[in-house]
């Protein structure tokens, strides 16, 4: 293999050098003007090269230009914001052009749901986010490619764990207990969204070097063909492909990172904790004081590390004859700034479209292959290294030989069974590792059938399996985390998942005279989903016992959807384009006479820029009005079988003795036989507009979304279901908001461009029903825990997740009053913690969202920023909350609490107090990349280096680590790392 | 040749499609999962079935797959059997608990609302244990097999006792049977009056006891499941709070059924009484226990019914778990009795000759009633209703260790095997005491009281004459045979002493001495989620 590329490219530096030759012998000098083909006006700067080779000129302040260039060539004239011209030579000595405006994106190409549509002609809301907008140094994660570029879609990554996944979220959520994900079809593969047992991201076994295009349906009219999928929003992910006629291109990215923690949570050093200790003799007893040591010991320190890794990715793509490639390999190696976290992946991707009997069957084959090898430790040493005794040293050398130790601090030698497990030890001791392997393949067939023309018949047929599998093992020296009597313990998982589709559409285009175009769709679409995986727990005391609480659990489950869709697009003068979807829906998840659902979908615009009044209008270059209307639903449900009654087994450990034997029991399950599918109606209106030439272009939608049949886990009446709550449909909700994406190019230069995007979200999300019976006292959906009280709800004319808590009242000097708060109620009795005294303080979602982004090139350099604003979100701080005096010595132990206590001085913890819910507005920027192209190295190699800043800058008021808090409560999660990475990029 | 091609292509796409229609009949394949439709007659899924409904009074749910029965907050704390213990227990003088806990303050002070978590869980778990009994009795009610129908009676008598409770604490809950579907309706009270609603049930439980009093096992037939001594302590339960709870009252009911228990011959006083509280109380191994909820540090795991109360009353200091043999997850430091209960269960008094308890006499040896397993904490007074546990007067009673000190069978370190009495020998004793005494035989209400006497002294020693039984003196032997085991609260109701003046201890409504609360609160509110979720649902008076 080596050697075949080493042979080809002495053939190519041959017939170049050959070439060359030739060109040099017959050259002569041509001159001539370039204009502007409205105004006539000269352009400077125009680029002029004889084609096939990197000679060329630019014009002068005249659009005057002069090469010497042989009478066979090429001539490529280029400018940005006009169509590129090519011109041959042939005897001529003056060459005069005009070069036309372009009008950027007019035949730009969108992918829509069974088919692709010119982005001037789309209807529905429809975002694409190309490989150029791109944020750049995202290693594993795809969804990392797009944060902050697409109004309405927010991405929150769930943390800095190597190979962690992200939610993703279109226009908000249009569910409260069903699945808020988007739909994610990758090259006409819809994924599940699932992940497999030791999988932390389902989007992972993409590598990002591979992705062309990411497309957001984020309307109805644009999704509701994908019906019951669609609610909120569908993302089709294209990978890179060869072009027809093009050579051999090989390419290599590379790139070496260093990661380290931006913050460390404030706490007490050994000495601070001992000080605290000394000085509130009423709080602790003269026992707990023997319990304090004598070390300063900075447990965050001890578990986090600057993180090395590095990242390689290798394609070829070309074409021979009718059949364009790209193949693609890829490593990452990604070490996670907590100690002993890691992630290596492999990945592998084939793309060939060839074309076969003349031109009416194209094929489009792809496969991707993923095999990822992840260590995850133990990363609840984060929470540990916060609350771990600073006056205890990491290593304790009394208790050597000791079994509970392994050499490290454990308080457990100490006889404290609860103490705060020893952080470090909890990551070097705990072996928990999986393997996961992916293959995604399918192969689309697209059949122009004969006799008939216009029509075409397409058939997609593609498969999706994922294996995975992992162990959790700890050793008996590590009893940290385990309930005793177990000292160590052994747990091996596997789990896979199976995806089958089938897709056939025929799709018939046809123009009728002058001012008719028909464009009309109709298929059918069959997939199947199925789940499996085992997990094997078995807990160890000591070598002499045999396994305890042995358990092993197994699970089976899929389900099947059966649709039948249709498309018309009629166009009328190339100004009035109207567009109608349905789609038929069968899901194996409902019962008889719920298993379908029609979700109807149209659209209009008007491309008012076609009209006599705009077309010669030099300020405004592009304007549209879209209008579209649809229903959507949602059945992923989170479970496959909710409409039927079914009992389940107890384990062990949850028998109960019948007949003289201890038997498992069976529980009859709740379940709702009426469950039905949710609606989601939407409402979109928007403006597509371009001004300047183009120069500054955008959209602005606006959009109103109404849920019925909502999914909610309800209250049910005692006695009439078999649990306490129950998932069935019940609620409403809406969502509204504004979206505006704005892309400007100030400077367009022939050395130096920038282009900025900026986009703007506002949405905001009511619920507006949530019970069977309609009670307007009904205080809500609460969440919380026994230990910290109800901190949030979900109320009938609230946001979902709000903050509920009581008012804290303040003393005169501004500073907290413990367990005084405001009688809300007015009835007397206790007020902390008691629900009726509490009201509703702000909620997590932000209500504006802002994405900026900018490139800029001068010369050979450039430099890119991406940044994201996010205002009117709030987090409850659930590390400074879980923090007070009483709390510092346990049961013969002594806790560590951040140093925000010193702000509050509580004695005991206040955990419904609305002085924990912090102002979570932020501003990030995100990513800085600079990077310098050496052109000219070597022939044919194109060389780039590239440095990048990730996570380069957080602004904002909130008072723990990051902001930025996936669900809107802090509890310690693994830190974002701010990452350094040095990029190199070779292309053949 | 082409359109033949397409004629074959449209049949064979027609049949593709509609066998993939067909997909969507799809059933669980999953083995942990059974569908309805499959339990059948088998008689192992039946018991199984039967096993879920006693199981559902005293631990969460079926384990790492099937998760808790309820939705909620923690699945051990809101478990029947614990939070009927804290409704049972911190709203009166026998406990009062530590823990900041949502709920728990407003129960230790007598000032709870319809939203109190633990009133809630009691109430929806009673609820739910009354479905999966009436989906049961539904399902195995024509059957004739005598097992079966053994079954279906001990389903029948769970159910009474889950509406025993509801009685008890709430008056007047929702009331379905077999007879009621699955889905989403509105269950309705007998009778939107409190009053009227409960008699009315009152009269359906007893009518269902005497209906399936034959069809039980015999008595001792298969320790733990109910069996015709359970429901005849049920019904004397029953009869000895008619007053209350209907009232009418029925001493003279009450008296038929103890006597069916004690006339049985079946049952006596375990010679030591400790035995009733560790590990070895189940009825295999102690002549006492009639009935209870079985636990097993292997089979039937949580943290719940006597692991919690074990627990929650040890501190590390002053009562310590490790020495009661739970060594795991110890010492939770919260709950102790209040001093004006420790007065009235040694007659401090008396005891102490008018002075004050030694402080050197931490265990109250000076009292020779040996039910007394208590000790001085920190100071017999509790600064505040939020103080640590290490104030008050600490409790021991229950233990994970056999009734010999020796490990139990089938040990765990972190649960104990100890049953949680529901019904014992020495209740038929003393409600056939409370009987006689209301019924005008205080002679033989005597009787019974000096046998338990007895067994509590060693000897005859403490045993009383008829001048001195009072009212006061059979609440206060009461407490002294059954404090802890979730009897107080009903107690002092049915003695006129929960709420109103005549009897009042420490932060009893909220104040260091006491303070008279409302009489509405001698019952429960119906929960909030419940009035919201059911429009059919009347709340209790005063809520």
């Amino acid at each position: 293999m080596k050697f075949e590329i080493v042979k080809m490219k002495a053939i190519w530096f041959f017939l170049f050098a050959l070439l060359t030759l030739s060109v040099t012998a017959q050259e002569r000098s041509i001159s001539g003007k370039v204009t502007d083909a409205t105004t006539n006006e000269g352009l400077i700067g125009v680029t002029v090269l004889i084609q096939g080779t990197y000679t060329g000129t630019v014009t002068d302040v005249d659009g005057k230009f002069s090469i010497k260039a042989a009478p066979g060539a090429n001539l490529v004239f280029s400018f940005i914001g006009y169509q590129t011209q090519t011109v041959a030579v042939g005897q001529q000595t003056t060459l005069n052009v005009s070069l036309k405006t372009e009008v950027k994106g007019l035949d730009e190409v969108v992918v829509i749901g069974y088919g692709t549509v010119k982005k001037s002609d789309a209807t529905g809301a429809v975002s694409t986010v190309s490989t150029k907008d791109f944020n750049n140094g995202v290693m594993t994660s795809a969804q990392d490619l797009i944060v902050g570029k697409s109004a309405g879609v927010v991405i929150t990554t769930a943390g800095g764990a190597p190979g962690s996944g992200a939610t993703i979220r279109i226009r908000g959520g249009s569910s409260l207990n069903a699945s808020n994900d988007p739909l994610i079809i990758i090259d006409g593969v819809p994924l599940d969204n699932n992940n497999v047992a030791g999988s932390a991201n389902f989007l992972s076994f993409v590598n990002p070097n591979d992705i062309e295009t990411f497309t957001v349906l984020k309307d109805a009219s644009s999704t509701a063909i994908y019906g019951s999928r669609a609610s909120n929003g569908v993302i089709l992910i294209t990978t890179k492909s060869g072009k027809l006629g093009t050579p051999l291109k090989i390419s290599y990215n590379g790139n070496a990172s260093i990661g380290e923690a931006i913050k460390y949570v404030d706490v007490y050093s050994g000495d601070q904790v001992r000080q605290i200790a000394f000085s509130h003799p009423g709080l602790y007893s003269a026992d707990s004081y023997t319990k304090l040591g004598s070390y300063n010991t900075n447990w965050q320190k001890e578990i986090f590390r600057p993180a090395f890794s590095h990242d390689h990715n290798l394609s070829l793509s070309g074409a021979t004859k009718n059949l364009p490639y790209r193949v693609s390999i890829g490593f990452t190696d990604q070490n996670g700034i907590l100690k002993n976290t890691e992630m290596q992946r492999f990945t592998g991707a084939v793309n060939l479209n060839p074309t076969l009997l003349d031109g009416t069957l194209k094929l489009n084959i792809n496969a991707k292959g993923m095999n990822t090898n992840q260590n995850f430790s133990d990363q609840g040493a984060v929470g540990s290294a916060i609350s771990m005794d600073p006056t205890q040293p990491v290593y304790d050398p009394s208790t050597l030989g000791q079994t509970k130790s392994a050499g490290y601090f454990q308080w457990s030698n100490y006889g404290a069974n609860l103490g705060t497990a020893n952080p470090l030890e909890q990551l070097m001791m705990d072996d928990n590792k999986s393997t996961v392997n992916r293959v995604v393949a399918n192969i689309q067939a697209d059949y122009k059938i004969p006799y008939i023309t216009g029509l075409h018949a397409n058939l997609n047929l593609a498969t999706d399996n994922t294996h995975g599998t992992g162990h959790n093992n700890r050793p008996v020296t590590s009893p940290s985390v385990l309930t005793a009597p177990l000292n160590g313990q052994l747990d091996n998982y596997k789990g896979n998942n199976y995806n089958n589709l089938l897709d056939f559409y025929l799709n018939y285009v046809k123009e009728l005279g002058q001012n008719h175009k028909i464009d009309a769709t109709a298929g059918y679409s069959w997939q199947h989903f199925a789940r499996n995986g085992n997990d094997y727990k078995r807990g160890i005391v000591d070598a002499t016992h045999a396994y305890q609480k042995v358990d092993s659990t197994f699970f089976t489950t899929e389900n099947y959807l059966v649709s039948f869709f249709g498309r018309v697009n009629y166009t009328f003068m190339n100004k009035y384009l109207l567009t109608a979807t349905i789609r038929d829906d069968g899901s194996s998840r409902f019962a008889k006479g719920n298993k379908w659902g029609l979700f109807p979908s149209a659209a209009f615009a008007w491309k008012i820029k076609e009209e006599s009044f705009l077309k010669n209008n030099s300020v405004i270059s592009d304007l549209k009005l879209r209008l579209g209307y649809g229903v959507t639903g949602q059945q992923d449900i989170g479970n496959d079988y909710p409409a039927q009654a079914n009992y389940i087994k107890s384990q062990a450990g949850s028998l109960y003795e019948i007949g003289g034997l201890y038997l498992p029991t069976l529980r009859p399950n709740a379940y709702d036989p009426n469950i039905k599918w949710e609606s989601t109606t939407t409402y979109n209106g928007a403006l597509d507009f371009g001004f300047l030439k183009d120069r500054i272009t955008g959209s602005l939608d606006v959009y109103y979304r109404v849920t019925d049949n909502l999914l909610n886990t309800v209250t049910v009446p005692t006695g009439s279901n078999f649990s306490n709550t129950l998932l069935t449909n019940v609620g409403s909700l809406n969502n509204r908001g504004v979206e505006l994406n704005l892309n400007l190019v100030p400077i367009s230069k022939k050395d130096m461009n920038l282009t900025l995007g900026f986009n703007f979200t506002y949405n905001r999300t009511e619920v507006t029903k949530l019970l069977i019976s309609n009670d307007p006292t009904y205080i809500g959906i609460l969440y919380g825990s026994a230990f910290t009280g109800t901190n949030q709800v979900t109320r009938v004319g609230e946001a979902p997740y709000s903050f509920f808590v009581n008012k804290q009242v303040y003393n005169a000097n501004g500073n907290p009053v413990e367990g005084l708060y405001v009688d809300l109620s007015g009835k007397g009795g206790t007020v902390s913690g008691n629900n009726a005294d509490k009201y509703i303080y702000k909620n997590p979602t932000p209500n504006y969202l802002m994405g900026l982004s900018a490139r800029f090139n001068y010369k050979k350099f450039d430099l890119s920023a991406s940044a994201r604003t996010n205002l009117g979100g709030y987090v409850y701080n659930g590390v400074a909350s879980g923090a007070s005096l009483d709390q510092m010595y346990q049961i013969g132990y002594w806790k560590n609490m951040p140093t925000s206590l010193s702000a509050t001085n509580f004695v005991s913890r206040q955990f419904t107090s609305d002085y924990y819910v912090q102002n979570a507005s932020f501003f990030k920027l995100d990513n800085v990349s600079a990077g310098y192209n050496f052109d000219n190295v070597c022939e044919h190699f194109k060389f780039r280096l590239s440095l990048t800043v990730q996570n380069a800058l957080t602004i904002t008021k909130y008072k723990g680590i990051d902001p930025e808090v996936p669900g809107g409560v802090d509890n310690n999660f693994y830190p974002r790392p701010r990452t350094f990475m040095l990029g190199v990029s070779i292309n053949y | 040749m082409n359109k033949k091609i397409l004629i074959l292509g449209i049949v064979l796409s027609a049949l593709i499609v509609n066998s993939c229609v067909k997909d969507l009949n799809v059933v669980s394949k999953d083995p942990n999962t059974i569908l309805s439709g499959n339990l059948g007659d088998s008689a192992v899924y039946r018991a199984e079935a039967l096993g879920k409904i006693y199981a559902s009074f005293i631990i969460s749910g079926q384990g790492s797959i099937g998760g808790d029965d309820i939705a909620s907050s923690d699945g051990n704390f809101f478990t029947t059997t614990r939070a009927l213990w804290n409704l049972q227990e911190i709203t009166t003088d026998e406990a009062i608990c530590a823990w900041g806990d949502v709920g728990i303050a407003d129960l230790n002070t007598q000032t709870w609302s319809a939203q109190n978590p633990f009133l809630t869980a009691v109430y929806q778990r009673l609820g739910l244990s009354v479905t999966y009994a009436n989906l049961f009795i539904g399902q195995t009610k024509a059957s004739t097999d005598p097992t079966i129908v053994r079954y279906n009676a001990e389903a029948r008598f769970l159910r009474a006792l889950a509406y025993t409770w509801d009685l008890d604490l709430f008056g007047n809950p929702p009331f379905t049977t077999e007879a009621d579907g699955v889905g989403k309706f509105f269950p309705k009270q007998m009778d939107p009056s409190v009053t009227v609603g409960r008699t009315k049930l009152f009269n359906y439980v007893v009518s269902e006891l005497h209906a399936i009093e034959s069809k039980l096992g015999a008595p001792k037939f298969s320790y733990p499941e109910a069996d015709q001594a359970s429901c005849w302590m049920l019904l004397a339960r029953l009869y000895l709070n008619a007053q209350v709870w209907t009232g009418t009252a029925k001493f003279d009911s009450c008296k038929i059924y103890c006597d069916k228990v004690i006339n049985s011959g079946l049952y006596s006083l375990a010679p030591n009484y400790r035995q009733n509280f560790s590990a070895d109380n189940d009825g295999k191994h102690n002549p006492e226990m009639i009935f209870a909820w079985e636990q097993d540090g292997t089979n039937t795991e949580g943290y719940v019914g006597t692991t919690f109360i074990i627990e929650s009353s040890s501190d590390g200091t002053y009562i310590n778990a490790p020495d009661l043999g739970l060594t795991s997850n110890t010492n939770w430091n919260g709950n102790r009795a209040r001093l004006q209960f420790l007065n009235s269960a040694i007659d401090t008094l008396a005891t102490y000759g008018g002075s004050p308890i030694p402080a050197a006499d931490i265990y109250f040896s000076q009292c020779k009633d040996k039910r007394i397993y208590m000790r001085l904490k920190k100071s017999e007074n509790i600064p505040s209703p939020s103080s640590s546990g290490d104030y008050g007067i600490g409790v021991f009673k229950f233990t994970a260790k056999n009734s010999d000190g020796s490990q139990a069978a089938n040990y765990n370190t972190a649960y104990a095997s100890t049953d949680f009495p529901v019904f014992r020998y020495a209740d038929a004793l003393l409600m056939r005491a409370e009987s006689f005494h209301r019924l005008g035989d205080d002679a033989s209400a005597v009787n019974d009281i000096n046998v338990v006497r007895t067994r509590a002294y060693g000897n005859a020693s403490g045993n009383i004459t008829t001048a001195q039984l009072t009212d006061q003196f059979l609440l206060n032997e009461r407490g002294r045979e059954f404090y802890y085991e979730a009897q107080r609260r009903t107690d002092l109701v049915r003695f006129g002493k929960f709420t109103d003046g005549s009897y009042n201890w420490q932060w009893k409504g909220g104040t260091f001495a006491g303070v008279n609360t409302d009489k509405h609160l001698n019952l429960f509110p119906i929960p909030g989620d419940e009035v919201s979720a059911n429009p059919n649902i009347h709340q209790n008076p005063g809520y």
